[in-house]
């Protein structure tokens, strides 16, 4: 029987999100992103940043 | 794009649980990393010029102590304004001080390949990278 028990990394993930520099508006921060061919994948107003990477990969066996 | 831990950032994994022999005080997952090299990770890589196409690198340590939450753990590093401006491909985790992580530094865990992130003196970048261990 192989055994049932063991230890592995199962998932890694990972984001990232621009902020703005100062003197930067979010919405010139949005413009330059798309002007660089960032995907831009959430805006998030509240917080001032704006999401340009989002990975996910799940290990099996 | 891929990701991968590296087997030295498993050893380094394994020796800190168990404090086995090559435990370190001040050996753990702290800095973190961005580089343009094109190449993926390989389980056999210990530094990041290993792979191809490595000309820059940035790393910082992380923002905060990595939290845990069930199983999963994660690290957060924030590339300043002007830092890291170049097309960032490679994001990966190191077990030693920023002071003592370089391109040729043996201190690669592992992280995530492929990517392509242009940045510039513009902007941040706030970065998380996450770890979910699990029982097989």
């Amino acid at each position: 029987m192989e055994p049932q028990v063991g230890l592995k990394v199962k998932r890694i993930e990972a984001e990232a999100w621009a902020e703005p520099g100062p003197g930067m508006t979010l919405e010139a921060l949005e413009a330059e992103l798309r002007r660089l061919d960032h995907v831009i994948i959430e805006v998030d107003t509240d917080r001032g940043r704006i999401k340009v990477m989002q990975f996910k990969e799940e290990f099996n066996g | 794009m891929a990701s991968l831990i590296v087997n030295q950032g498993l050893q380094r994994i394994g020796i800190n649980a168990s404090q086995a022999v090559g435990f370190a005080a001040g050996r753990f997952i702290q800095t973190m990393s961005v580089d343009d090299a094109t190449g993926a990770f390989a389980a056999a890589n210990t530094k990041l010029d290993d792979g191809a196409g490595f000309t820059q690198e940035f790393d910082a340590v992380l923002d905060a102590t990595p939290t845990i939450a069930a199983q999963t753990v994660s690290h957060v590093m924030t590339v300043p304004t002007g830092s890291g401006n170049f097309t960032i491909s490679r994001i990966a985790l190191h077990d030693d001080t920023a002071a003592n992580v370089n391109s040729a530094s043996a201190t690669l865990v592992g992280g995530v390949d492929g990517q392509s992130l242009t940045k510039n003196n513009s902007f941040s970048l706030t970065i998380t990278l996450k770890i979910t261990y699990t029982s097989a």
